[in-house]
């Protein structure tokens, strides 16, 4: 199963577009670690304490540990850290970066977050190996994006319009994978508001022999961050995209 | 399992929802589906059950204190290999969890001579009986030693 | 003091080691492989004290006990190609008197040629 990759790289990019369509973008990495879940998070937060200074506990934490031990928990975070600008979620063998809800800060900015909070993982010591390397961009449209999309869903040899739909697939651009869902019938909150309109949903990441964490994963989490761009630009039709206002470099 | 990151800044409408939970369908994380069904084909439902366990419930610091979980890296090789490994008709291989963290895989040859490899998070240790070889080869020739002892 | 070479060692080999149908060489691979002596706790006595410590069910059982001569582990290194003169040496804990472990590296060939000399007991019933 290892056809081509079937959506076209666009031959520019833009760096941003208007409005900015980004819910939510995460950046994440799975361990394994020789700590007990009981240390870990006084070992990160003694480091990012200076600009993560509150702390949230998530809902699975409350949770006792013999019930977290089904797989389906293995990987959710436990405990959130805040700053200004972003999220930092610990879970016993997740880390991940997150952004502020419907305030995407540029590339630029995360990467650079992204490479300081590496950085302070490191010196923390408790990450042994790493296990996943991945990114998840979710996108909100107002309207059905299914039009707009090179992306056509046919029902008995007939295009499928105007009804509620949810397309989901998996891409593979080695060593990378992408799984993408589309959907017309999703909801959000915008300022608090419920919001109803399209999706795009982005999940992309490498597996564990593919990144080394303190050697490559910066370079890695751009690699990712410049795949997902592609497709979201290269799945957009040309009419679409010019109505949302491309920033060219 | 590589389930996929998760986040609930979205949910779905009413009509694309799962409202009726349904415990006979299980939508499997990409690739899971088939890494089972590898399993079960090369190493038989004892070895599937095993590497579930190995994976699940052999959390740091297992055994004695000293163990460590199931590294990743030796696993993504083990299923590297395991994907062109061949073995004798009829030998259904070992596999045991190395207090390393390593997966370590088990069988007989044709001539009944063992044939042993270690799946670590540097790379893979091999041995054979029939000549009494050991060596070690990097996660980059999985493929190339899959078919070397299949063929031994 | 190194045990001497009559007393007989015994090492746990628990359900991570042993799927019913062969032991992994990886008992005896590596440095300061953890046994025990009968001749400090008797053979029935180790079932329990093996469990207390090794076990956590379900998914860590017991399985079997597996027993050697100290002479004959020596000679075993001995006359392995790459020769090692193995030892057994007392390291008492306070969960388990009898302790002792073999401080010398064992590689995969010898643990080889250990695995199928081990005399393997089966829990009581």
């Amino acid at each position: 199963m290892s056809d081509p990759f079937p959506i076209p790289v666009p031959a520019r990019l833009p760096d941003s577009i208007s409005p900015c369509p980004i819910v939510e973008a995460i950046f994440e990495l799975r361990f394994t670690t020789t700590e007990t879940w009981a240390t870990l998070p006084g070992l990160l937060y003694a480091l990012i304490r200076d600009k993560y200074r509150d702390q949230r506990r998530l809902p699975l934490d409350h949770v006792p540990e013999e019930l977290r031990k089904d797989s389906a928990f293995t990987h959710m975070p436990l405990l959130q850290f805040l700053s200004p600008d972003f999220l930092i979620q610990l879970g016993p063998r997740v880390i991940s970066l997150v952004t502020k809800s419907n305030a995407y800060p540029g590339w630029p900015r995360i990467k650079q977050e992204l490479e300081w909070l590496l950085g302070e993982i490191k010196k923390a010591g408790f990450l042994d190996e790493g296990e996943r390397l991945g990114i998840r961009y979710i996108d909100f449209f107002a309207e059905d994006i299914f039009p707009n999309l090179l992306l056509n869903v046919h029902l008995c040899g007939q295009p499928l319009k105007g009804s509620e739909c949810q397309v989901a697939t998996v891409l593979r651009r080695p060593p990378l994978a992408m799984r993408l869902i589309a959907s017309n019938g999703a909801v959000v909150k915008v300022d608090g508001v419920p919001k109803s309109g399209s999706i795009l949903d982005v999940d992309a990441w490498f597996g564990a022999l593919d990144f080394d964490v303190f050697e490559n994963g910066v370079k890695r989490f751009d690699d990712a961050h410049l795949a997902v761009k592609q497709l979201f630009f290269g799945l957009l039709r040309e009419e679409y995209l010019a109505t949302l206002n491309p920033q060219y470099p | 399992m590589m389930t996929l990151l998760s986040s609930d800044c979205y949910h779905l409408h009413e009509g694309l929802s799962d409202e009726v939970p349904s415990s006979e369908v299980h939508r499997p994380a990409p690739n899971e589906a088939a890494q089972e069904e590898l399993f079960l084909q090369k190493l038989g439902a004892r070895g599937w059950g095993r590497i579930h366990q190995f994976r699940n419930y052999y959390g740091p610091g297992w055994g004695e204190g000293q163990g460590r979980s199931l590294s990743p890296r030796a696993m993504a090789a083990f299923c590297q290999f395991l994907e062109t490994a061949t073995f004798p008709s009829g030998c259904l291989p070992s596999v045991f969890l190395t207090d390393r963290g390593g997966l370590e895989l088990c069988w007989e040859n044709a001539d009944g001579k063992a044939v042993q490899v270690e799946f670590t998070s540097e790379g893979a240790e091999y041995y054979l009986e029939e000549g009494e070889i050991e060596s070690m080869v990097s996660h980059a020739k999985m493929k190339a030693l899959a078919e070397q002892l299949s063929a031994a | 003091m190194p045990v001497p070479p009559e007393e007989n060692i015994v090492r746990a080999i628990c359900s991570d080691k042993w799927d019913g149908e062969r032991i992994a060489p990886s008992l005896f691979v590596g440095s300061d492989t953890s046994v025990s002596r009968l001749a400090i706790i008797p053979l029935e006595e180790h079932w329990n004290l093996f469990r207390s410590y090794v076990e956590k069910p379900p998914e860590r059982i017991l399985m079997l006990i597996g027993e050697i001569n100290v002479g004959k582990l020596q000679e075993i290194g001995r006359k392995h190609k790459s020769a090692v003169e193995l030892t057994v040496e007392p390291k008492p804990e306070s969960r388990n008197l009898a302790h002792a472990e073999i401080p010398q590296n064992i590689t995969r060939g010898l643990a080889n040629k250990i695995c199928p000399e081990l005399k393997l007991h089966h829990p009581p019933s």
